[in-house]
């Protein structure tokens, strides 16, 4: 990763400036009719300014001190699922985008709909690039929802359908989903997808759909659910087999972890100290995507090591 | 002042009335109209009386995977073959199976007990980990003279499993169930 300073203001990854404070109405011009109505749109404005800044008062917590395991209470420890991406592994070759679109029946949106914004990626590539050329540099970011502790899109969902639940996983419940997309518009990665068609199966992708994931109908909001069926398998074949889940279980449990061939992903428990991921969250290379915000993501990024300097 | 009171009467009488004819129209249209499983056909009358209270078999002898998998399953037909390759009776049906099987083909029951797409259900946490009777939802099948054709798990919706686990303790977050 090269200098943040350099960095446009669309690299999540560089710590931005706490967003800059909003500019102060106008002054009146002199029509006095006009003065009420200008002194209402500056409440309106000091209001707006008072409701953005104050999440960004209040103390950042230190890394390690986000991913310090929390007791839980009856003695039992949930785990809290969260995800290590090693941007200095990923090649960008988008294993994981395909693996995810096909475990999770993730729709085809097609050309047309994708290029009018409408296409759905639970785990996208997200590209940023520094410099001009010929001193260009590029960096590939995969990008699945972050599973934010404090999620913005759960606080403005008005019918419930999205939660964080009890093992950190922010799940999105189709049948409970209205449509109203405020949630897409409150996540501030654009983590979230609206179903704008029916999906439109062809006949072989019918017969390869994942019958443990459902199939999501138009008018739904979608995303990345941590591949949750899959913990859920893991965890009864674990019971099956008289034990608990253990962290190799889980080390390469979503598909796209799985799938990638660099072994950038790491799924694991933010709970256990034990594990690889609270291992790798201690790293100094550790960030997380536009952590100014408190939304506390579960999605760390291990940023590039500078092998140059 | 009587005769400026009974229009008031006869208007208020009329509405009642009206409403208590629209509710019975509504619970009419309900109870006649309301969807309700279609009963299908089954292969073979398959009688689970003979088979549990005469033979006394148990319930997983032929739906071997409920202890291990999401999935009850049905026997395959080599597996009926066990006792009817000799006929164990008199009824008409019986020599049905043994033609399934010299044809090599599995018998086609239909099954009648299904979940919406968005529920995930496995008879393994229920049957091996809580260890639930299979009677619990299915009820008395040893009493059961002919062939299953509607599903026998009357009124299951989400607050019947909702409140049979929040009285075992198990969880109720939305992920244990929902996909």
């Amino acid at each position: 990763m090269a200098s943040d300073e350099s960095a446009p203001r669309s690299n999540p990854v560089s710590p931005a400036p706490a967003r800059s404070a909003p500019t102060q109405p106008e002054a009146p011009p002199p029509n006095p009719e006009r003065r009420g109505a200008l002194r209402q749109i500056a409440a309106l404005a000091a209001g707006a300014a008072a409701f953005v800044a104050l999440p960004l008062l209040r103390p950042r917590r230190a890394l390690a001190q986000e991913d310090a395991p929390s007791p839980a209470p009856g003695g039992t420890r949930k785990p809290r699922w969260g995800m290590a991406i090693d941007l200095d592994r990923c090649t960008a070759c988008q294993g994981c985008v395909v693996a995810c679109k096909t475990e999770n029946n993730v729709p085809i949106a097609g050309a047309d709909q994708t290029e009018r914004g409408r296409g759905i990626f639970w785990m996208d590539m997200l590209q940023t690039e520094e410099g001009e050329y010929p001193d260009l540099k590029g960096q590939f970011i995969p990008t699945p929802c972050n599973h934010c502790d404090n999620a913005p899109c759960v606080k403005v969902c008005p019918v419930g359908a999205t939660y964080i639940n009890e093992e950190g996983i922010v799940a999105q419940m189709w049948a409970r989903c209205i449509g109203c997309r405020f949630c897409t518009t409150a996540c501030p990665y654009t983590r979230r997808y609206f179903n704008w068609q029916a999906p439109d199966w062809s006949e072989a992708a019918r017969h390869t759909l994942n019958p443990n994931v459902a199939t999501r109908p138009k008018g739904v909001v979608e995303k990345c659910t941590f591949c949750h069926h899959r913990i859920r398998q893991a965890r009864e074949t674990a019971r099956a087999e008289g034990r608990a889940m253990t962290d190799a279980d889980v080390r390469r449990l979503p598909a796209c972890a799985q799938a990638c061939p660099a072994d950038a992903i790491t799924f694991g428990d933010l709970n256990d100290p034990e594990s690889e991921l609270s291992q790798l969250a201690k790293s100094p290379r550790a960030v997380r995507l536009q952590e100014e915000l408190g939304t506390h993501p579960k999605v760390i990024y291990l940023r590039e090591a500078k092998w140059q300097e | 002042m009587s005769t400026s009171r009974k229009p008031g009467r006869r208007v208020a009488a009329f509405c009642v009335g009206a409403l208590l004819f629209a509710a019975a129209a509504c619970a009419v249209a309900w109870v006649s109209l309301r969807p309700r499983p279609h009963p299908v056909v089954q292969p073979i009358a398959f009688s689970h009386r003979v088979h549990v209270s005469g033979e006394e078999m148990e319930c997983a002898d032929c739906h071997k995977r409920v202890g291990e998998s999401p999935h009850a399953t049905f026997p395959p037909v080599k597996y009926c073959m066990q006792c009817h390759e000799e006929p164990q009776g008199e009824h008409p049906d019986e020599p049905r199976v043994r033609e399934y099987a010299q044809r090599g083909q599995e018998i086609p029951w239909v099954r009648v007990n299904r979940l919406p797409g968005h529920v995930y259900f496995s008879h393994a946490s229920h049957v091996r980990d809580a260890k639930m009777e299979c009677a619990e939802c299915h009820g008395a099948m040893e009493d059961a003279e002919a062939p299953v054709t509607l599903p026998q798990i009357g009124h299951l919706d989400m607050g019947t499993c909702m409140a049979c686990h929040r009285e075992r303790g198990a969880s109720n977050d939305c992920l244990r169930c929902h996909k």
